[in-house]
């Protein structure tokens, strides 16, 4: 088994809310990625709306001019940004705005854009959240992976998958007269190039390319694909300055991504970093307001104990998973 | 979609959408009944990954015979997204509705149309669809179609697929019928 760090359930503490609502403003990215299957879509409209219910308002160029002013980086990407005026109190009592940046996979046309305008949020903003499939452990992605062209012993194309569910389906259903394994029959078609794997990787933000998961078919597939891309995103390769931030990566078992946010990546811990993932594997239908429930806990300036508390309020148990227990764990960063 | 009351059914399924199991999901689906479809299909869209993301596929495509299929692209709009879901370019069967589906009133409904072009097998059914699409109104569709064209690798769709890069205003749609035309006609000069 690869490192890895499970992170805590039992955090001490609170997040650095001096920090993040410094000159009465807290600024955040909340970024929804992508599915094949579009269960994305509901989820933006829970964030969207959740937001506005907040009181939230979409207002670009106020938005902009208040990060200016309170001394944060302006964003240069594309992105909706909502602002709410007095969400939340600092340490005196003052009123704090709160700024939202809000980039959503949507149908995952211009992926790479929205990775982009999220991985800008990753630097710029005190809190960033991400909601959406955790791909085995790799990263944030917000378009699709790949497209695989099964070919005839011409080199026709006989089928083009796009979704690696889509393919784990046929090979597992082709691979059953020979008794083989998915993963078998893909081993076999790929060397015996009848399998050809056609990459699209502008929309992942690749924080980890061990292979946690070596039981399952889409992971060797994610990690092989991902791995033999030269041109892929690193997060190792961010530069970040030296400041205090929150990061939430909620998706299918993002603890796995703890590991390397710590060892790769010196230039976002160096300011204190602390990092909220999962522990188990989690559904689309609740990551709207998984997102919305971690503003709301920070915007009431909650410890780290009650913050994962309320995320697993959102995120019940479903005990045919396997999983059990609360969804979220902590990792947090040594402050300077 | 069919509505007759089956209290039996009905908290099945209410425990199934609360808390479901790949067990269920096969023992439901052997059930054959079409009102199990919606909680079927929410399951399957709502696993992320994990080993039972297959189970949930396989439970649908069970129940999700092309009947049951039509039956619900002929009823209201929840209706035709629960099958629009279940909808995948790989089984020839699906593809008239999928054609169907991809002129539907509901934009959710052309949305996941749209993406189940995505992975499809080389039926005649699909080439006929992606032929009529490269005269969609949606670019995204227009580009499928394309790419689709392109795989296939037909000589005789060169003339259509030529017509479509002379009056196509998309870029990236552009591109993509010029990199299908450069792939055909590239495969015809091959030894």
């Amino acid at each position: 088994m690869p490192p890895r760090l499970n992170g805590t359930l039992e955090p001490s503490g609170a997040p650095w809310y001096e920090r993040l609502f410094a000159n009465q403003l807290c600024s955040v990215v909340i970024g929804v990625g992508f599915d094949e299957y579009g269960s994305n879509r509901p989820q933006d409209y829970v964030v969207e709306s959740g937001l506005i219910a907040r009181g939230f308002v979409r207002d670009d160029h106020r938005a902009i001019e208040k990060l200016t002013a309170a001394g944060r980086p302006p964003p240069t990407r594309k992105a909706a940004h909502y602002i709410a005026t007095a969400a939340a109190r600092d340490a005196g009592g003052r009123p704090v705005d709160v700024v939202v940046t809000l980039t959503l996979a949507g149908d995952g046309y211009a992926g790479g854009d929205v990775a982009s305008a999220f991985l800008e949020g990753l630097g710029r903003c005190d809190v960033a959240m991400y909601g959406g499939h955790g791909r085995y452990g790799t990263g944030p992605d917000f378009d699709y992976n790949f497209t695989a062209d099964l070919l005839d012993d011409k080199g026709n194309v006989e089928a083009s998958f796009s979704e690696y569910k889509d393919l784990e389906e046929y090979l597992q259903d082709r691979g059953r007269a020979k008794k083989r394994s998915a993963l078998a029959e893909y081993r076999d078609l790929v060397a015996k190039r009848r399998l050809v794997i056609h990459r699209i990787n502008s929309g992942n933000l690749v924080i980890n390319l061990r292979n946690y998961h070596t039981s399952e078919f889409g992971a060797h597939l994610m990690v092989d694909q991902l791995k033999s891309d030269p041109n892929i995103r690193r997060m190792s390769k961010q530069v970040f300055d030296r400041r205090y931030r929150l990061w939430l990566f909620h998706g299918c078992r993002t603890h796995d991504y703890f590991y390397n946010l710590r060892t790769l990546n010196p230039k976002a811990n160096a300011g204190g970093l602390d990092l909220l993932g999962t522990r188990r594997v989690v559904y689309w239908s609740h990551i709207g307001n998984t997102l919305l429930k971690l503003l709301d806990e920070l915007m009431q300036r909650r410890t780290f104990s009650e913050i994962l508390h309320g995320l697993s309020s959102v995120n019940p148990e479903n005990p045919s998973d396997g999983a059990k227990g609360p969804s979220h764990v902590a990792d947090l960063g040594k402050r300077p | 979609m069919p509505s007759t009351h089956d209290d039996n059914l009905d908290a099945r399924l209410q425990a199934f959408a609360a808390s479901p199991s790949p067990a269920e999901a096969r023992a439901i689906a052997a059930l054959h009944d079409p009102r199990a479809l919606p909680a079927l299909v929410q399951a399957m869209v709502d696993e992320m990954e994990g080993p039972d993301a297959v189970a949930y596929r396989e439970a649908v495509r069970e129940l999700a015979t092309p009947a049951v299929l039509a039956d619900y692209m002929g009823g209201d709009v929840a209706s035709r997204r629960v099958a629009a879901h279940a909808l995948n370019a790989r089984y020839p069967e699906h593809v008239p509705l999928i054609a169907r589906g991809l002129r539907d009133d509901d934009d959710q409904v052309r949305a996941i149309c749209r993406r189940s072009l995505r992975s499809w097998s080389a039926s005649p059914a699909l080439h006929d669809l992606f032929l009529e699409a490269l005269q969609h109104a949606d670019a995204r569709v227009r580009l499928l179609a394309a790419e689709g064209l392109g795989k296939l690798g037909k000589p005789a769709d060169l003339p259509a697929l030529n017509a479509a890069l002379q009056a196509e205003s998309d870029d990236r749609v552009r591109d993509r019928l010029a990199w299908a035309v450069e792939r055909i006609e590239g495969s015809e000069d091959s030894p």
